[in-house]
């Protein structure tokens, strides 16, 4: 079991180094083979972000989304793969509970290399003002920074960065595209 | 005998009896009107030159414009019974039976400069000429007469400023298969003739335009995060103007233009969460001083003309909403109670009414806010509306609106009747009008 | 006569020619008998006749035979002539015998008439004196009758007046009221109406308030529109001068002349709240 653990964790690096991401500038191109994972897996059949019932939506969510990336990254063979994109609900900016794994997971990872540096992208859906999301988004980002200095990541590990609704990865005007926009993003370098 | 006496009798009575109080006049009181637009009917002007079709042109882009405002009614061009182009040949009879209060006519005649313009503007039911001017034009700037003529129509008859002679600033993002470029552009009030003043490879937000229509503000993604320049509109150089370590946007010029409220997120390092709140930055001196001290977002700042107020945005009761605040300080009071969501206030030129964005049931929607009643009155019916933007004569609002999967400008009268989509395509964003600018630029 | 002095000498002249064209109508007519008879025109048809002497012989005795019958009949007429004369003579005489009967008769008649007449006109005489008795007797109740009947007269015309005043008075005030509820009504009419057509102007100061005089004729056609007490700016003032033109032509009560007098002139106070 330990062995296996750490096979996985040596593992990681690898395939975040080949899963990397590019400047902030260019966030399709790099994020392409990640972000459009999900995006081609989530099919009509997306559950609506809304309020109430998100509970057994979202964990068929969460195994979509897990599944999806378990079967593109085959640089890795743990079944724990991280997580690189997490949802919220419209409006909110509270870690969701199936999504706090995904978030331990690269806490774990931050803590167990101190060099490593994350940037925390904070996003949403078009609806509402420039402005306002960019505060919005800012505060996801930073409450995904909270969760992880929580469980012993440093500060200096953590960056964060607002985008607001200026870097939608779907298009449409309704939930099908807005819950797939209104997400934080690890983007290692 | 007695029938002759019994006559004069009767007739001296009914004499005494018969005479009506007709000499009094009535008089009634007429406290109510309706809020409508004023028919007109615009007769294409005589083109007297070379050009057949210059007159045409011009007198459609003057029927353009008073449509647009919402406060006139222009007769379709079809429904001209006679084109009269001088005050001789009209005949107001025929513009009565139209029900037409007002005609426009006139005529361009080639000179060796360029054009001679000459308007003349009745009244229909007095049969009087309340105006006539002469201008001269050219050929390139043909609209830009236009619109004087639309803005001395449109005073004349209204009694407020036209606002056509106006400017808009809107930025555009990439589209698809386009160049990956954004742009801060600065167009006509009708949303012809744009040129770029800006091109970034990053985002641009909140262009603001300074009191005298001499410089924009605006926020610029570099550096993974917004900083604010101000830049001269006639020569292009800029300079940045904020630079705080988090967020810097949302700018506000003050009315004497000497001074930017701004939302800004004060970062004490970079793993400081840091919190959006209104600023008021000088920009002769500098000195930032802080406005609103709230754990909640603060955004939106928007300067009352009379420079004693700022309206912002504050999620501190769980959605956005406006809310107000003196600029000597003291409360900050909450506006508005009605809908989900309410962002983005700006004031109206007279300061009596905000334009805002108001969420209800999901659709976002310009509506105008009255500041002395309270009254919320919604002004669209499309679904996602964004930023809101007067007109510097308080008649009109520009935005921004989704249609057709494409994001265009849009304008609508402030008393919600008239529509206009003013751009088709594209992805257009965050319209400013301009304030009335006295030279052109 | 003045005529004639004025104008002596046509008038001389007028004289002196009627009198010659009737001298020669005279002798126009004289010449005219003169040469209307003609001589007639002598026809001398001559015959020659061969002569018989026992023809003469018994034509002389056939004129002496003639001659005698002739005398003859002469002494007979001379004759008859005489019992004739002597007849007429008689009946002459006879017819004047009649007559003096005649006349005695006649005078014995006239006197009779005289005095039929005398007693005739004493007996009118009587009856006019009657008569004028009754008449004044008459006169006097006519008179009274007369006087009562005027008396009579007068209350009931009094009467007739009073009530009829009455009448008129309350048809009047009936009319009146009826008038000026037919006012109220279209007043309201008139109001709405105006109302629905001044585009009101969106900048004016509080209190800001116009007038506008109009004339009205029975088609409820403006046809005179006054502006006078304007507070308002030049834009408001137009407005409102044309808000009256084009609710022209105002609902007015037809055929009800009461009513419409009320409404002639109608003075507009613009007084937007």
């Amino acid at each position: 079991m330990r062995a296996l653990k750490t096979i996985a964790l040596l593992a990681l690096p690898v395939v975040l180094l080949f899963g990397c991401q590019s400047t902030p500038e260019q966030p399709a191109a790099g994020k392409a083979p990640e972000l459009a994972k999900p995006k081609t897996e989530a099919p009509a059949t997306a559950k609506p972000d809304t309020g109430a019932g998100a509970g057994a939506a979202t964990a068929i969510d969460a195994s979509k989304g897990a599944k999806a990336d378990a079967g593109a990254t085959d640089k890795s063979a743990a079944p724990g793969a991280l997580k690189n994109t997490i949802y919220f609900d419209f409006d909110r900016f509270d870690i969701k509970p199936e999504f706090r794994e995904a978030v331990l997971a690269h806490a774990a990872f931050l803590t167990k290399n101190p060099n490593a540096t994350v940037k925390i992208e904070g996003h949403c859906d078009e609806r509402g003002t420039r402005e306002y999301n960019i505060a919005l988004g800012d505060r996801r980002a930073t409450a995904v920074r909270q969760l992880l200095k929580l469980q012993g990541v440093a500060d200096k590990q953590i960056a964060t960065i607002s985008f607001g609704e200026e870097r939608p990865v779907a298009l449409g005007h309704d939930e099908d595209s807005w819950w797939q926009n209104r997400r934080a993003v690890f983007a290692y370098r | 005998m007695t029938t002759a006496l019994f006559y004069r009798f009767a007739v001296m009575v009914l004499m005494l009896m018969g005479l009506p109080a007709a000499q009094a006049a009535l008089t009634i009181e007429i406290t109510e009107g309706v809020e409508g637009a004023l028919p007109i009917a615009i007769v294409p002007f005589a083109s007297e030159g070379a050009d057949a079709l210059v007159g045409g042109d011009l007198t459609t882009v003057v029927a353009a414009d008073l449509q647009r405002s919402g406060r006139f009614k222009v007769l379709p061009q079809t429904d001209l019974v006679a084109r009269p182009t001088e005050p001789s040949k009209v005949n107001f009879q025929d513009w009565r039976l139209l029900g037409q209060d007002n005609l426009l006519i006139g005529s361009v005649k080639a000179t060796p400069q360029g054009y001679e313009v000459r308007f003349f503007l009745f009244d229909v039911l007095k049969a009087q000429q309340i105006k006539a001017f002469s201008l001269p034009a050219q050929a390139a700037t043909l609209r830009v007469t236009a619109h004087k003529i639309s803005d001395m129509v449109y005073e004349a008859l209204i009694g407020e400023p036209g606002a056509f002679s106006t400017r808009v600033a809107y930025v555009t993002k990439p589209q698809k298969g386009g160049a990956s470029v954004h742009t801060l552009w600065i167009a006509d009030a009708d949303g012809y003739s744009a040129r770029d003043v800006l091109n970034s490879p990053t985002e641009i937000m909140s262009p603001a335009w300074s009191p005298d229509g001499a410089k924009l503000a605006y926020a610029r993604f570099e550096n993974d995060h917004f900083v604010l320049y101000v830049q001269d509109v006639a020569t292009g150089t800029r300079e940045i103007v904020a630079n705080a370590l988090g967020h810097n946007g949302a700018p506000a010029w003050s009315p004497d233009g000497s001074k930017l409220a701004l939302a800004m997120q004060h970062k004490r390092h970079p793993g400081d969460p840091g919190n959006f709140d209104i600023y008021i930055l000088d920009l002769r001196s500098k000195a930032l001083t802080r406005f609103t001290e709230h754990w909640a977002v603060e955004t939106h700042p928007a300067w009352s003309p009379d420079g004693n107020y700022l309206v912002f945005t504050s999620d501190r009761s769980g959605r956005p909403q406006i809310y107000r605040k003196a600029l000597t300080g003291g409360k900050e009071e909450r506006l508005t109670f009605e809908g989900a969501e309410n962002d983005r206030a700006s004031f109206s030129p007279n300061g009596k009414m905000l334009a805002m964005i108001h969420a209800n049931s999901g659709e976002y929607r310009v509506a105008v806010f009255d500041l002395e009643t309270g009254q919320l009155r919604v002004l669209t019916d499309s679904s996602l509306d964004e930023s809101p933007s007067f007109a510097p004569n308080g008649s009109m609002i520009i935005y921004a609106t989704t249609f057709k999967n494409a994001k265009i400008l849009a304008a609508v009268s402030v008393d919600g009747r008239v529509k206009q989509r003013l751009s088709q395509e594209g992805r257009v964003l965050d319209p400013a009008w301009s304030p009335l600018l006295r030279t052109s630029q | 006569m003045s005529n004639v002095k004025e104008n002596v000498i046509p008038f001389t002249l007028s004289v002196l020619m009627h009198i010659a064209i009737g001298v020669l109508f005279v002798i126009s007519l004289e010449f005219g008998q003169k040469t209307l008879s003609p001589s007639q025109p002598e026809v001398n048809v001559i015959e020659a006749v061969t002569v018989d002497e026992s023809k003469i012989q018994y034509e002389m005795d056939k004129l002496k035979k003639a001659e005698q019958r002739k005398k003859d009949e002469e002494d007979r007429r001379q004759r008859d002539l005489e019992s004739d004369a002597q007849r007429a003579k008689r009946l002459r005489e006879t017819e004047e015998q009649h007559i003096a009967e005649l006349k005695k008769k006649k005078k014995v008649e006239t006197e009779l008439a005289a005095k039929e007449q005398e007693h005739i006109k004493k007996l009118k005489k009587d009856s006019e004196e009657l008569a004028q008795k009754n008449k004044q007797e008459q006169q006097k109740v006519d008179k009274l009758e007369t006087k009562r009947k005027m008396e009579e007269e007068q209350a009931a015309d009094r009467a007739r007046q009073d009530a009829l005043k009455k009448k008129q008075d309350s048809e009047r005030a009936a009319k009146d009221k009826e008038a000026r509820k037919v006012v109220g009504e279209f007043k309201s009419q008139i109001t709405a109406k105006v109302e629905s057509v001044w585009i009101r102007p969106t900048n004016f100061a509080p209190g800001t308030e116009c007038t506008v005089s109009v004339k009205l004729i029975p088609t409820g056609d403006v046809v005179d529109s006054k502006l006078s007490h304007c507070s308002g700016d030049e834009v408001f003032s137009r407005s409102v001068e044309a808000a009256v033109q084009k609710a022209s032509p105002l609902p007015v009560p037809k055929d009800d002349p009461d009513a419409f007098n009320l409404m002639r002139e109608i003075n507009f106070v613009f007084k937007p709240q």
